[in-house]
């Protein structure tokens, strides 16, 4: 059974962070741009981040798919959706009212709703990591 | 995080042991995100240099509306904010609820008429998505999203 939910929210995950950053991927510029609205960072880091934080969600959604790298992966999407609860917390601060750019700019996401959408994947992540140590366990 | 090595085997070939000590999972993580780098120096190389505060596609500045009258304002702020206030004359449009908003918005466009559509501000991106939409829908060549949103309205806002 425990075995049969984690392909469950691997497989969830995993499509949710592929599409995530393979929209990205496809319109650089444009998350570019919604990473200034931020307004936190200059022009060269949001450049630099647009290109780099897209590829970390494919590499870390692949990566889920196969045992020996899931720990790694898991940490890594965890890390990235931690610094980005961090920023969209600092923006809902600020009152800023900004698109939040989490899957490119063809769907407006409130800060707000990323906020409470990322916590829920947060905690998909960690307890796929909580099934995955507990099988290793068992062996 | 075990090291994954047979004792009885590190004791047979301690010098083998020492070649096939295992990667940890935070080596794997920089290696991801190493990888993840690399694919994206080639993007960048492959794209070429990119100005991100070049203004966009459509985007019109207040100043370059000749007259502010002759054109059908859209807003696209949010239903509570244009309840509240909005630009004279101003339609409201949100991607949420299209359909409703486009009807009300074409019994007052006339084809021909310019259509401007604004949100809150520098960082808001629903008058360039709203601006987008209506593009594609009313095939016109006409429509356009102020830079600066709300703020740069006279008023600042409040007209």
């Amino acid at each position: 059974m425990m075995a049969v939910i984690k392909w469950l929210l691997i497989f969830l995950l995993g499509g949710l962070f592929l599409t995530s950053g393979g929209l990205k991927l496809m319109d650089p510029q444009a998350f570019g741009k919604a990473i200034l609205n931020y307004r936190l960072v200059g022009e060269s880091l949001a450049w630099l981040s647009a290109l780099w934080i897209p590829w970390m969600e494919v590499t870390g959604a692949l990566g889920l798919f196969f045992a020996k790298w899931r720990r790694s992966a898991l940490w890594l999407l965890g890390i990235l959706i931690v610094v980005f609860e961090v920023i969209l917390l600092i923006t809902l601060f600020r009152g800023l009212d900004i698109d939040c750019g989490c899957f490119g700019t063809k769907s407006a996401t409130s800060v707000s709703f990323a906020l409470m959408r990322n916590i829920i994947i947060l905690g998909g992540l960690v307890l796929v990591g909580q099934v995955e140590g507990s099988q290793s366990r068992i062996k | 995080m075990g090291d994954g090595t047979n004792p009885a085997r590190r004791l047979a070939n301690p010098l083998r042991s020492n070649i096939t000590e295992p990667v940890t999972t935070t080596q794997r993580v920089v290696f991801l995100a190493c990888l993840s780098a690399l694919c994206a120096l080639v993007q960048g190389l492959v794209i070429g240099p990119v100005d991100l505060d070049a203004p966009d596609q459509w985007g019109v500045e207040w100043q370059e509306l000749g007259n502010p009258v002759a054109v059908l304002w859209v807003d696209a702020r949010g239903q509570s904010a244009y309840d509240e206030s909005h630009y004279p004359g101003a339609k409201f449009l949100s991607l949420d609820d299209w359909d409703a908003g486009l009807s009300a918005l074409l019994t007052d466009w006339d084809p021909g008429v310019p259509i401007v559509v604004y949100c809150d501000g520098n960082g808001c991106d629903s008058s360039r998505a709203v601006a987008e939409r209506l593009r594609e829908e009313l095939e016109s060549e006409e429509v356009y999203w102020l830079i600066g949103g709300w703020e740069q309205l006279p008023g600042g806002g409040n007209p």
